[in-house]
């Protein structure tokens, strides 16, 4: 052995020694500051995080950067006028925010909306339903390194949303409902070019799922991920493909069915891993049920009037009702408080992301570092449907 | 099975005995009203409970009911059913279920929404509190989840819950002032400019068809 290897190997042996050190020494607890611009929280959330080395010993959500009044605003305006606010709490589907909204104050009012209605409504929460999905397969990916994916996601869901856009006349915020009613019928040749899309989305949701789902990195990085157990997250309320991935069968869409749920046949996806790749997964087939939906309501669509008889002002006569609905991101639901005229008295907005934030604390306890951002992102919650 | 509003409250009254005060399946909704002192043990039972079986804690936040500028909800709406009923038709407002009736003012409602996710049923749980000092006790120990809901209904509109471990302010900032969800907090908005201009909704008078163009407006 030459002297210079003799004395490399010693130096590697002293880098060994080093490193077993360091192993073993306690490590400095660190407070670290994740946000409240981080890409991977979809808006203005702060994690305030303790960490030990690479473990996350403690996690302080700090929420209201914001927090807009909603409940507040409500008491101030008409019914009409609501429906505009409420598309702004979770911005990636807004055009779903404003059903059980709608359906509350019909519900109070005795009013059902016509088939066609009923129908176009349900295509639309779909359409809203993809493009919401189509943004988490494609930024999951990017939160976890795996940029292709996005692009190719975006592309698609931008069809979606030119089909929302041409039925509303907005892509994000419609504001299209209203008490009794729609606000408009569909274009023409909507249906062709709708039945298209759903194609295209279909194929889209095949090549993630070959590139994305097949992809050992991606694989590692989520597979036994921040588990959550079916009964802690029914405790916190958790909601959506969240707890349909911890193996619950919960979907308001097949056990309260509303607009005509009941009507279309559909598979409640579900999942017994509740890790972050479940949820991921869960989210993927959803996509490809929700372009089975759509497929069923174009080819059922009936004719008839798009409003039901209502009052030329909507006045909703006294009474108390909760209404949720099957949102992206979860169980969303309105409750109403009406005593008559025509504001609110008292609107509790009940929010899916709140509630799958709310775990966060419990959830993100031991875990490392990196995992922590699968998880956030693998939750999927949208800042606007958090603060409120 | 998913049990019936009449069979939920039901369910209810005969396992709480004196302490629900009051039940309603209006609209088909079931909601119960337990004492204030029974509101722990009553989400207890609504888990607990093998029929119930509400283990999913959906939201939890309060309602005070004031004698506000409504004025009384059945003279304001009867007095809307005679401005616009003459020219349309006013669709059967009650379905066929038993009466709504809202508490005698003033009063202060906590209200908290458990649902079980195998029965696919759900209930509104409710207690009455002093208006004036609303307290209530914590349910973080039969929920978890009711953990930040509470801290939210503690900072909007100041009620006290008696053993929730972190009792700071979830939403607003330490320093803020006042419970924005109370009706005597008036919107700042509202009250530097009124909204949205001669469109107010509070001050536009009933009589007003709302389809007549305004001067100046395009018709």
């Amino acid at each position: 052995m030459t002297s210079v290897q003799s004395h490399l190997s010693a130096s590697f042996a002293a880098h060994l020694a080093d490193a077993q050190v360091a192993v073993e020494i306690e490590t400095p607890e660190m407070t670290l500051n994740i946000g409240p611009q981080h890409p991977s929280t979809h808006g203005v959330f702060r994690l305030i995080a303790k960490v030990d080395g690479e473990r996350v010993t403690e996690v302080e959500p700090v929420l209201g950067y914001m927090h807009r009044g909603y409940e507040k605003l409500c008491e101030v305006r008409t019914y009409a006028q609501v429906t505009a606010l409420v598309n702004r709490l979770d911005w990636l589907s807004g055009y779903c925010n404003e059903i059980p909204f709608i359906l509350s104050a019909e519900k109070l009012m005795g009013i059902e909306a016509p088939p066609r209605v009923q129908y176009i409504r349900t295509i639309l929460s779909e359409l809203a339903r993809q493009a919401t999905f189509l943004v988490f397969l494609g930024s999951f990916g990017i939160e976890l390194g795996a940029l292709t994916p996005f692009f190719h996601t975006m592309r698609d869901r931008e069809k979606v949303l030119d089909l929302l856009e041409s039925v509303t006349g907005g892509r994000f915020h419609p504001n299209f409902n209203r008490v009794g009613g729609i606000l408009d019928d569909l274009p023409p040749g909507f249906v062709e070019e709708c039945a298209a899309v759903m194609d295209d989305v279909d194929k889209m949701c095949d090549q993630v799922d070959a590139l994305l789902f097949g992809n050992d990195i991606f694989r590692e990085r989520t597979l036994g991920v921040g588990v959550i157990p079916l009964d802690k997250g029914l405790e916190y309320g958790v909601s959506g493909a969240n707890i349909r991935a911890s193996g619950c069968a919960a979907d308001v869409r097949r056990d309260e069915p509303y607009l005509v749920y009941d009507e279309v046949d559909f598979d409640v996806v579900t999942d017994t891993r509740g890790d972050a790749f479940a949820r991921a997964y869960c989210r993927l087939q959803e996509t490809r049920e929700s372009t089975r939906i759509v497929r069923q309501c174009l080819k059922a669509l009936p004719s008839g009037p798009i409003m039901a008889k209502v009052p030329k002002v909507i006045q909703v006569p006294p009474g108390e009702v909760y209404v949720r609905a099957e949102n992206p991101l979860g169980e969303m639901g309105y409750y109403l408080v009406s005593r008559g005229g025509r504001i609110p008295y008292r609107v509790k907005v009940r929010t899916a992301s709140f509630n799958n934030v709310s775990v966060l604390p419990w959830l993100l306890e031991g875990v490392f570092m990196p995992d922590l951002i699968a998880i956030l992102g693998s939750l999927y919650f949208i800042l606007g449907d958090v603060d409120r | 099975m998913a049990l019936a509003p009449e069979a939920l409250t039901a369910r209810f009254r005969d396992g709480l005995g004196e302490s629900v005060v009051d039940t309603s399946t209006a609209f088909g909704m079931a909601t119960v009203v337990v004492s204030a002192r029974a509101w722990v043990d009553a989400l207890a039972f609504a888990k607990g409970d093998e029929q119930l079986a509400c283990d999913s804690f959906s939201w939890l936040s309060g309602i005070e009911w004031v004698d506000d500028s409504e004025g009384d909800a059945d003279a304001d709406t009867a007095e809307a059913a005679a401005a616009t009923g003459a020219e349309t038709e006013e669709p059967e407002p009650e379905p066929d279920e038993s009466e709504y009736h809202a508490p005698p003012v003033p009063a202060f409602e906590v209200v908290a929404r458990v649902a079980s996710s195998t029965e696919h049923h759900g209930v509104t749980l409710k207690a009455r509190l002093d208006p004036d000092r609303p307290v209530v006790a914590s349910a973080i120990g039969v929920y978890a989840g009711a953990d930040w809901h509470e801290r939210e209904l503690m900072e909007m509109f100041g009620v006290e819950v008696v053993g929730h471990p972190n009792p700071v302010k979830l939403y607003l900032p330490d320093h803020f002032e006042g419970h924005p969800l109370r009706r005597s907090y008036k919107l700042g908005a509202r009250e530097i400019k009124p909204w949205p201009g001669d469109v107010n909704v509070e001050d536009m008078p009933e009589d007003t068809p709302i389809t007549e163009p305004k001067p100046g407006q395009p018709k």
